[in-house]
């Protein structure tokens, strides 16, 4: 249900800037169905944290969510969700959207560690993210999407999922990441499609370290698991990308949890990222 | 009986044909046969392993990658042409390189577009229409790294020249994909000479198919992909032994 005078059904606004050498938010705002949780200082960390939370733990039929973050020039900030974003069924053949406009500003550090999008049996959703790292910022992003759940406990019963993010450094296209999921056309779970998983993530780094070199010292990681299949590989600038595709979405989880530990020592000098989160929920 | 203009006619219209031809096959030696599009790994994996297997990829293929990559670029490319917007070509390069994930995807891209384009210079650079003036430019453009590279639109260009329009494009450029393909897989999994044809064969009902699809999408699907696909192409670059370079 909309809110007089709001275009969105969910809106958050959530913005950092550096006063004295600590990260502040500048900006907290959240509409409609939209909320954000008090800050929270994981681990000790002077790194401030916050999560995304949507009430009524789902986006339903029809409904658009817009979410602006901005960590501007010397910031650090992690921003997660309280958990996946549900995509309830849509039924009288509207969309549901969700979209996002994420700025990383100078010497700032974002990292953006969403949930997977988790559709439901006939949902259609469509979700579109605006990326744009300013030269010297750092970006964690990840992004993930299951086979879904259904009443009838069957895999991909989805009308479809269309999520794209473009991803921009020093303004320029690094990343145009363009997913089509379309069940009805296609054998999801078959061949080049999900190969037999039900899990998909996905997790892009940018920032000027990173080099072949980089790249490499994850690649080398990603035979060390054996229950997922893993590539990462070199984007188009200072970038890169580790793909994963699972069984469950603990497992792909506790994957990508390995590659942003990695990630945040190797490039922040920061230890092992716990969000707490709850690992028994079902995708 | 047929007066002069009619076999002047005739003339042309079998020698563009045997041109378009000459452009399509998987002899034309533009280093295709250099790149998998990811099946090796498929097939270091077992998972491409026979006939049904390889058609069952190359159909999946076709059907994701390619239709919203290349094809739709083919489509795009005459579209832009047609309307007289040359910097077009070089934002769908732009966009369609920085979609690929893969780095070797787009590197492999690169690589026969720079032949496809030598070749095409070879053949027509004496030639003053504008699609020739284009071919230079984009040939320019990659050197000056302004550009990537991509065979699509080099051939939609030369596609353009001949006067053939979106659908008999895309169906062209498909079958000039696929015989390729099939030519990689007869080497590589292995399969017969005429098991190939065969496959060859029965993908072009999925190609007229296609080809009508891509007449509907717009540049909001250029680049998109499907996970399986990508992640193998990923994947290629740590691959230990391998036949092909993407």
């Amino acid at each position: 249900m909309k809110i007089f005078h709001d275009k969105y059904d969910g809106y958050t606004e959530l913005s950092f800037s550096e006063r004295g050498g600590e990260t502040v938010a500048d900006a907290c705002i959240a509409r409609g169905q939209a909320r954000i949780s008090a800050k929270l200082h994981l681990n000790g960390e002077d790194t401030p944290c916050y999560f995304l939370i949507t009430m009524g733990g789902g986006l339903t039929e029809g409904e658009t969510y817009e979410t602006k973050l901005n960590a501007r020039a010397g910031t650090h900030a992690v921003v997660t969700t309280q958990a996946p974003a549900y995509v309830f069924k849509c039924i009288n053949g509207e969309t549901t959207r969700s979209n996002f406009d994420v700025k990383v500003g100078q010497d700032a550090a974002l990292e953006y560690l969403p949930d997977d999008v988790i559709p439901y049996g006939r949902s259609r959703y469509v979700q579109t993210s605006d990326i744009h790292v300013a030269k010297g910022g750092s970006l964690m992003y990840t992004d993930g999407i299951t086979a879904g759940w259904s009443p009838n406990g069957k895999d991909f019963q989805y009308y479809f999922a269309h999520m794209i993010s473009r991803i921009y450094y020093a303004g320029r296209l690094v990343y145009n990441d363009n997913l089509i999921l379309d069940p009805h056309a296609y054998d999801m779970a078959g061949l080049g499609l999900f190969d037999g998983s039900r899990n998909y993530s996905s997790f892009v780094v940018v920032d000027e370290k990173i080099d072949n070199a980089f790249v490499q010292e994850l690649q080398e990681m990603g035979k060390g698991f054996e229950d997922a299949v893993i590539g990462v590989t070199r984007l188009e600038g200072p970038a890169l990308v580790v793909r994963v595709l699972g069984d469950s979405l603990n497992g792909n989880k506790a994957i990508l949890g390995r590659y942003i530990d990695f990630v945040r020592g190797k490039l922040y000098g920061l230890p092992h990222l716990d969000m707490r989160k709850d690992v028994s929920f079902k995708g | 009986m047929s007066t002069s203009a009619d076999s002047e006619k005739e003339y042309r219209d079998i020698r563009r044909i045997l041109e378009v031809f000459q452009i399509c096959d998987s002899t034309f030696p533009i280093g295709t046969f250099n790149h998998s599009y990811g099946m090796e790994t498929y097939l270091r994996d077992g998972i491409v392993d026979s006939n049904e297997t390889f058609e069952k990829w190359l159909s999946v293929y076709l059907r994701t990658q390619f239709k919203w990559g290349e094809g739709l670029a083919v489509k795009l490319t005459l579209e832009a042409l047609d309307n007289k917007e040359y910097s077009k070509l070089w934002e769908y390069d732009q966009l369609l390189t920085r979609s690929a994930a893969a780095f070797e995807t787009r590197r492999g891209a690169r690589l026969i577009a720079v032949q496809m384009l030598d070749l095409l210079l070879r053949l027509y650079g004496e030639d003053d229409r504008v699609e020739v003036k284009l071919l230079q430019e984009y040939r320019q453009r990659i050197r000056d790294e302004k550009s990537f590279g991509s065979q699509s639109i080099a051939f939609a260009l030369f596609m353009h020249m001949m006067g053939e329009g979106v659908r008999e494009s895309v169906c062209y450029y498909s079958y000039s994909i696929v015989t390729t393909m099939v030519q990689n897989a007869v080497r590589a999994i292995p399969l017969g000479q005429k098991a190939g044809q065969k496959i060859l064969h029965d993908i072009f009902d999925d190609i007229i198919t296609l080809s009508k699809q891509i007449e509907g999408l717009d540049e909001s699907y250029l680049g998109a992909s499907v996970p399986g696909i990508e992640l193998a192409q990923i994947r290629h670059e740590t691959t230990v032994f391998r036949l092909f370079m993407s």
